[in-house]
């Protein structure tokens, strides 16, 4: 008899259909899927056929039981029961109908046929007879055997000894009435004894759960620590060694002149001027100064500051004792203080709120300031200190309140725009990172939501999203994995992102991808490239992608920084046009248009399925992602 | 049913006429996103759910039906199999996997998987061409719900024979079946 290998496809299809598969049969099953596209097609095939077969055991969806039946019966007009190789001749006693030991009761020696004529119904019925085959009548015993004559060589071969000595027809018959009476009744267990082997394998499991339980806690914990924690500042490289960063902005309106800075930018030097509003600025080395406009503020180095004109408030720790606000009047130089600057054309007033400051003038020698003293100095001299009873400059705190109206100020406004948008019909997706509920979003889109009600959400941590107590998802996990679904095909495609991107340089920061990109036509990916342009690729065909990307807008200066990033793919129009902020930055022709077909998309990180190892990832947060279609 | 005015909502009624009509798509759709076959059940009657719950936002067009409920049975089933994951033998889940990149967009298959009244007579007469052990073995697997061990002391054969001639016979049937299904059209 030929062996049968363990490993040959069919016998490894046929283990996963039943569910018996073993972890090594499952290596050897994925090797020969992934080698051989027959191997594919015959799994297919077994999984068709086993659910045509199982759906006509039940009955077609009309309910039809009588139906699956007859699909068997009609086919199975003729059993024919198999050969096997031919065995030694064995004495096989002479037919005698006796009762009641239907047991030992032998096969007619005139029926050694191979096939025989079956009654359906008549089997069906024995084999599901209430009455054992052991209680029925003589008539019927000879009844059912000249039905059921089974050939000397169908004898189990765990009966060959019975069989030399008393050959038994209704062997086969009772093995079923067997499995039957197992199924029946409840199998009585003999009382375990307990051995140490038995105490030594629970007290290790319990080890383990109390383990796992840690490392859960833990992973919990370090959820909630980070929660909401701000971006860590931009480490220094070669080319940008930054000092200070803009962290909190109120109602800004910067002056023409000055560079527009954005929350979260780093600085390493630079001016600022703000005409209206407020900017509190981090240094590393712990200083804290809040600009109030009208005001323009420089900053030359990690603790010296130029202030021309304007108020500023500074909080400054031992760790930058020394820290220097120069003014055209005067320097004012901190010994670990928080300390006020007024800067007018002809005036200059510093009133320190804690500790000691010294001002130098052009006509005094330093003169300390502590505590609730104010010095103003003017063009014509440095006057005498007096004693401030209440602080005129904003303090951190006043600040924070300011702050916090504003931000409540804004995210009303951003509601009121999020109903507008919603029940935009050309809306297919809105994640808002704002409205998580556990591990997933729903779809904020009225129009999309009944198609694509939620991204599922894996892997990612709560990141400060981009105003203050506003969440955003973090991605710096390579297992992050953020999926929704949104099959159909579309013309034209609109996607948007509120991001921050934390690092640039040494890696591509993916914003969205289909599954089955460079698998299916008009499957793409949307990244930031690691030298800064926008990128789009889209399938044209299989294992091959066009790419349209934009010049170099994003520079490492920009890490930290929330843009919002859009792409517009538009087939009938023919281009691809990227924007930053609603800015357009580029529009190229689409070479070979055709309909855009996204399926299961990830957000933040590219299919590991298409490209090598664990795939780029995106390194930031995303607190809000839009897809749109229509005009 | 009758056919209904595009771009209108649907009662519930024809909510549910609707989806029932598709229902043999939604199976073959679940079954593809999770393909593990006690799951896909599971995972219709969830797309099921979802999709009335949502019909009030849903202006019906007869050809968007098919890529919504496609995606719908794929976000319920990618929540049912992370759900399942645990209790889904590691060496099954690994295939199921592969198959599911395989599958989920094989209109093809789905086309073929959900539709047996069509192929009833040609199952049955390829059932009829099968060898009479293919038969029999595919009968008492099927039909009696006989178990590979069972079958091996019935039949007087390994185990590891009746799984390989089982995934024959049922590659045969299919390739039978489709063959009829061609001659026919």
């Amino acid at each position: 008899m030929t062996e049968i290998r363990r490993n040959s496809p069919h016998y490894l299809i046929s283990r996963y259909v039943q569910g018996d598969l073993t972890q090594e049969e499952s290596r050897e099953l994925l090797a020969l899927l992934r080698s051989n596209k027959n191997v594919v097609a015959a799994l297919k095939a077994n999984l068709l056929v086993d659910a045509w077969l199982k759906e006509a055991k039940r009955g077609t969806t009309a309910g039809d039981r009588k139906t699956s039946a007859e699909l068997f019966a009609k086919a199975l007009t003729t059993m024919e029961l198999p050969e096997t190789p031919a065995k030694p001749a064995v004495a096989v006693p002479a037919p005698a109908v006796t009762a009641p030991a239907a047991s030992k009761a032998t096969a007619p020696a005139a029926e050694t046929a191979s096939s025989v004529e079956l009654d359906w119904d008549e089997l069906v019925r024995l084999q599901n007879a209430e009455k054992p085959i052991a209680q029925m009548s003589p008539e019927e015993v000879a009844a059912y055997r000249a039905r059921m004559a089974v050939p000397v060589s169908n004898v189990p071969q765990s009966n060959a000894k019975q069989q030399n000595e008393d050959y038994d027809p209704f062997a086969v018959l009772r093995k079923l009435e067997e499995r039957e009476e197992r199924r029946r009744i409840p199998v009585k267990r003999k009382p375990h004894k307990w051995t140490l082997s038995d105490f030594f394998l629970i007290g290790s499991v319990a080890v383990a759960i109390l383990i796992g339980v840690a490392v859960y806690q833990e992973s919990q914990w370090e959820l909630h620590r980070r929660e909401l924690t701000p971006p860590a500042m931009v480490e220094p490289t070669e080319e940008f060694l930054p000092v200070a960063r803009v962290t909190e902005l109120v109602d800004p309106d910067w002056a023409p002149e000055s560079t527009k800075y954005k929350r979260g930018q780093s600085l390493e030097t630079g001016e600022l001027a703000l005409e209206k509003g407020m900017a509190k600025i981090e240094f590393k080395n712990g200083a804290v100064v809040v600009l109030q406009g009208p005001g323009q503020f420089a900053i030359k180095g990690a603790l010296d500051t130029f202030c021309t004109q304007g108020r500023l408030s500074a909080t400054i720790p031992q760790s930058a004792t020394g820290f220097t606000v120069n003014t055209p009047l005067g320097t004012v130089r901190d010994r670990g203080t928080e300390f006020f600057v007024s800067v007018g054309q002809n005036e200059l007033a510093v009133e320190t709120n804690k500790g000691l400051v010294e001002i130098t003038t052009s006509d005094t020698d330093p003169v300390p300031i502590t505590t609730g003293e104010t010095i103003q100095v003017s063009r014509k001299g440095t006057g005498e200190k007096y004693r401030t009873k209440t602080p005129r400059f904003t303090t951190l705190d006043a600040f924070t309140a300011q702050l916090t109206a504003y931000v409540a100020k804004l995210r009303k406004e951003k509601e009121q725009s999020d109903l507008v948008l919603d029940a935009d019909p050309n809306l297919l997706v809105r994640f808002d990172a704002d409205n998580r509920q556990g591990n997933r979003i729903p779809n904020s889109s009225l129009a999309g939501r009944a198609q694509c009600p939620e991204l599922d959400v894996t892997g990612v941590h709560i990141a400060e999203g981009r105003w203050h107590n506003r969440e955003a998802l973090g991605f710096s996990s390579q297992s992050s994995e953020c999926v929704f679904h949104l099959d159909g095909s579309f013309r034209r495609l609109v996607l948007t992102a509120n991001i921050r991107f934390d690092h640039l340089g040494t890696q591509e920061n993916t914003l969205c991808a289909s599954r089955n990109f460079l698998k299916v036509p008009g499957a793409f990916l949307w990244q930031i490239c690691r030298t800064g342009e926008l990128l789009l690729f889209v399938t044209d065909r299989k294992d091959h992608a066009e790419l349209y990307s934009s010049k170099a807008v994003m520079t490492v200066r920009d890490c930290g920084v929330w843009y919002k990033i859009s792409v517009i793919i538009d087939a009938d129009e023919g281009t691809v046009s990227h924007f930053v902020n609603a800015r357009l930055i580029s529009k190229v022709p689409w070479k070979e248009p055709l309909d855009l077909v996204p399926g299961e998309c990830l957000i933040g990180r590219a299919p590991r399925e298409v490209l090598k190892g664990n795939g780029p990832q995106f390194d930031g947060a995303i607190d809000e992602f839009r897809v749109a279609t229509g005009k | 049913m009758e056919s209904l005015q595009t771009t209108r909502k649907l009662t519930q009624q024809e909510a549910t006429e609707v989806f029932m009509k598709y229902y043999g798509y939604v199976r073959s759709v679940a079954f593809a996103a999770a393909p593990v076959a006690s799951l896909s059940e599971d995972i219709a009657h969830d797309a099921y759910v979802c999709f009335m719950e949502n019909v009030a936002t849903w202006d019906y067009c007869e050809e968007k039906v098919k890529p919504l409920l496609k995606s719908i049975t794929r976000n319920m089933a990618a929540r049912v199999w992370k759900s399942q994951a645990r209790q889904t033998p590691e060496a099954l889940r690994a295939v199921a996997e592969f198959l599911h990149t395989e599958l989920i967009d094989d209109e093809a298959f789905h086309a073929s998987y959900c539709s047996l009244e069509d192929k009833l007579d040609a199952l049955r007469s390829c059932l009829a061409k099968l060898s009479p052990e293919s038969r029999m073995l595919l009968e008492k697997l099927y039909f009696e719900e006989n178990s590979y061990s069972d079958l091996a002391v019935l039949l007087n054969k390994s185990t590891e024979a009746l799984y390989m001639q089982a995934s024959r016979a049922r590659a045969q049937l299919q390739d039978c079946v489709n063959g009829v299904l061609e001659a026919e059209q």
